[in-house]
């Protein structure tokens, strides 16, 4: 009797696909239960978010790199955040171009003579400067080491105990700090916590503030806003009752300072440091047996701009995988350690499966599916059904995103918006998703060959800039 | 028959469907299955689609008459916070609309201070809503807490008996909400309730519990709280041990003093320290002093704040050590310290760092000198 192997490599990316699908749908469940009840405590709470008067003080650390066009904007938005007590902290990562010109004269820096603890590594600062008309603004110039660098001398200049980082390319929501405050007012638990990005491409933005969201002309952003509401608001949503988030997006993120530097701060050789690090929080606390709590709430909002080339777009993918790769496989004990609980157990292999690997298998699968039809080995009714069950749940997985978004936020309140998100979510799965794939196997490659990490440079429209 | 007397399908139009439909199903039993999967998706998807647009049209239909609702009532409202009768003619309020209503009324309130909010909550009863707001306390979470929104407004001890019982309610949020609108009735009388079942309710966060303080006040906190820390054998207690600061310190510093005689946990001393820093007494500074030497640093940091607000002239001698401390935070509030010592003068600052040898404690130091330029 022969063994039929090509029919049970067929059956087997097909089983694959399904389970991964499968998978994504019971978190799309998960998600949406978790969302409810989110949404019906906000209700609770009220639509605005209240001052209670015993929020702790927050440091914003942001780390800039060559952002002469945008960070006037940023920093100003940041400055107009509602919250009773903060500072913000630019970390200018020697920037090549005008950033810290730009700042010194938008802001009227001065020197200041500021010793820094010195509790988490970083290279040295040749100066630290203070605003004569904020007196909650500080600029760091340094050295150039990289974004996680640049944020470890952000935590070491932080006065308060809680820091957020942000983006130097991101604008916030005025109340984003008093909703992301939240989880560490109701849980003494709590170490960290994260909030939802969107992409702010073809919105309003005036004077550093989001006015009208609204969709952007450009196809790719628009696949993005598509890609970002499933990853955010399923993707991130569904781990978060079960206290196993992984991934808290550099663009916006609340920790605290202390265990941050329990853990030795953010690494500086990798890609993906915002990961690496809540990774390294978990482990820290399940093998100390620390009680803790990691939390992503789904509305405090954080706009950025995403790329609108597919140059751009293309490295961002390829370096996220990247950082992804790493961080999973540098904690890969978290998974085999008796004390890895669902991050570990659940999470971990999840995300190893079907974030890590996934992509690789996803090309294999479309290159043998199609080179075999086209070879005569595989049949064109498994082609058919391959490509029917991937591209059918595909798409249901990205409408159900726009479900969840609907549910909760309305962010895009027209319907044409809607109905234009829709066409997005069809047609993403014909080029787009197949282009991350490749996109995201070029970063496994990388990694695999240990290519030297670098910021990630975005080309900018600088249209925030002009506002 | 029916369908007897209905004209027959022409073959042009049946016939040719159906064999246009054969041809393109597919015999391959594999296949089928995918089409009816893929069908199946489909469907699926425009379902959930058809779910958005619907979602989507509703939650702008309610937002629409929520606009028109506020339209027509805001303007009442402010009639209202301006005069001591109630405006006539008052909307007539339908049944449905009478929790939009309290919502609105709600928000009103917290944009009103002094009389205008007292003129507001005469409306209200006067309309009968006040009544609406208890029989929300016994409908479901949301409901429960606009009512006790609305009935902490009204600070009226008439309604205690309606909020008390759901103190002990289960739900976090209803609990602390209805903590929040008895100390708003009567705050010692609402701290003495609170304070003893905040021992078993570890579920309600501490920095909850410290803005409850906040709104009781000292006057109302202090006994009930230090009544509850010695009274009570149960471990749990210690949890509220860093609410004293919210207390009167003339009344904590007994406990505080005790607790530095006894040298209690470090958690308790900051706490103890924090306390006689609030009292000012100089009285107490041989304690502080002695908790200066802590081997912990953040006692040390409390022990030096506390002794920064009592510090005189001539008390640089205490602080210039403390420059050289291990504790970066203790170097820096020690450089704090001395550059806003009574009568410290530039001058002065500078002759004090050239004393210092510690390169961290010059830094600190000429740190501070910047910030007080400033």
């Amino acid at each position: 009797m022969t063994f039929d192997w090509l029919g049970w490599l067929q059956l087997g990316f097909i089983l694959y696909f399904l389970l991964l699908n499968g998978m994504y749908l019971l978190l799309n469940v998960l998600s949406m239960a978790s969302l409810t009840s989110y949404i019906r405590q906000r209700a609770e709470i009220g639509e605005i978010a209240p001052y209670l008067g015993v929020e702790p003080p927050v440091s914003v650390l942001m780390p800039a790199f060559n952002e002469e066009t945008t960070i006037r904007t940023s920093v100003r938005s940041m400055l107009q955040l509602q919250y009773p007590e903060f500072e913000v902290v630019v970390i200018n990562d020697g920037s090549k171009d005008n950033t810290l010109a730009v700042l010194i004269e938008e802001f009227e820096l001065v020197p200041h003579p500021e010793p820094l603890r010195q509790a988490v590594a970083h290279q040295p600062v040749q100066a630290i400067y203070r605003s004569r008309r904020y007196a909650n603004l500080r600029v760091i110039d340094k050295a150039n080491g990289g974004k996680a660098d640049a944020l470890n001398a952000g935590i070491n200049a932080a006065r308060h105990g809680l820091f957020c980082g942000v983006d130097a390319d991101s604008i916030l929501q005025r109340d984003s700090l008093l909703r992301v405050v939240q989880p560490f007012l109701e849980d003494e638990r709590t170490v960290a916590a994260g909030g939802t990005v969107r992409i702010a491409n073809g919105s309003e933005v005036r004077g550093g503030f989001l006015i009208r969201a609204g969709l952007p002309s450009n196809w790719l952003a628009r696949f993005q806003i598509v890609e970002y509401l499933r990853a955010f608001l399923f993707g991130r949503l569904g781990w978060s009752p079960m206290n196993a988030v992984l991934i808290i997006s550099g663009a916006f993120g609340l920790f605290d300072k202390e265990r941050v530097m329990a853990v030795g701060g953010y690494r500086t050789d990798t890609v993906g440091e915002d990961m690496e690090l809540v990774v390294r929080l978990h482990r820290y606390h399940r093998e100390k047996r620390i009680p803790y709590r990691i939390r992503y709430l789904p509305d405090p909002i954080c706009w950025t701009e995403c790329p609108e080339d597919l140059g751009t777009l293309g490295r961002q993918r390829s370096r996220w995988q990247r950082g992804l790769a790493e961080s999973l496989s540098r904690h890969a004990r978290l998974a085999f350690s008796l004390r890895g609980g669902t991050p570990g157990w659940l999470a971990w292999p999840f995300m190893t499966l079907f974030e890590w690997i996934g992509p690789l298998i996803e090309l294999v699968g479309y290159g043998f599916m199609i080179g075999g039809f086209v070879m005569g080995v595989v049949s064109y009714a498994a082609l058919a059904a391959f490509l029917l069950v991937a591209i059918g749940m595909g798409i249901l997985l990205s409408v159900n995103g726009l479900l969840l978004e609907t549910m909760s936020f309305r962010v895009y309140e027209r319907r044409r918006d809607m109905l234009r998100l829709f066409l997005m979510a069809v047609l993403e799965n014909f080029g787009y998703r197949q282009l991350n794939t490749l996109w995201r196997c070029r970063g496994l490659w990388q990694w695999f060959s240990r290519r030297k990490h670098h910021w990630g440079a975005m080309r900018r429209s600088g249209r925030w800039g002009q506002s | 028959m029916l369908s007897e007397r209905l004209p027959a399908c022409p073959a042009w139009l049946c016939e040719t469907s159906r064999q246009a439909w054969l041809s393109i199903w597919p015999e391959d039993a594999m296949l089928q299955l995918a089409l009816y999967c893929a069908l199946g998706l489909g469907a699926l998807t425009l379902l959930v689609m058809l779910q958005v647009m619907l979602l989507g049209e509703l939650a702008r239909r309610r937002a629409s008459r929520r606009q028109q609702f506020n339209e027509q009532w805001r303007p009442f409202f402010a009639l209202c916070s301006l005069g001591d009768e109630l405006p006539a003619p008052a909307p007539t309020l339908p049944r449905g609309q009478q929790l939009w209503f309290l919502l609105q009324w709600n928000r009103t309130q917290l944009q009103l201070r002094g009389a205008a909010r007292e003129r507001m909550n005469r409306a209200l009863v006067a309309l009968g809503m006040d009544q609406h707001a208890l029989v929300l306390l016994r409908g479901r979470v949301r409901s429960k807490l606009i009512g006790l929104t609305c009935l902490r407004h009204l600070a009226d001890p008439a309604y205690w008996n309606d909020v008390q019982p759901l103190l002990v309610n289960r739900n976090v949020t209803v609990s602390l909400a209805s903590a929040q609108t008895l100390i708003a009735m009567d705050a010692t009388r609402a701290m003495q309730l609170i304070l003893p079942a905040a021992v078993s309710r570890p579920d309600w966060a501490l920095p909850r519990l410290a803005s409850l303080c906040q709104q009781a006040g000292e006057q109302a906190v202090t006994l009930p709280l230090l009544i509850a820390l010695s009274g009570s054998e149960d471990p749990r207690r210690e949890r509220l041990v860093p609410l004293l600061v919210h207390g009167d310190p003339r009344h904590a510093a007994p406990w505080a003093r005790a607790r530095l005689a006894e040298d209690a946990a470090p958690e308790q001393l900051q706490v103890a320290l924090r306390c006689l820093c609030e009292l000012g007494d100089p009285r107490d500074r041989g304690r502080l002093l002695r908790a200066l030497q802590h081997s912990h640093a953040d006692v040390r940091l409390a022990a030096l704040q506390a002794l920064h607000k009592q510090a005189r002239s001539d008390d640089s001698a205490l602080f210039m050590p403390l420059l050289g401390d291990p504790s970066w935070w203790v170097r820096q509030a020690a450089a704090d310290s001395l550059a806003t010592l009574p009568g410290a003068t530039p001058e002065g600052l500078q002759m004090l760092f050239r004393q210092v040898q510690d390169r961290y404690g010059q830094d600190a130091l000429r740190r501070a000198m910047a910030e007080v330029k400033r």
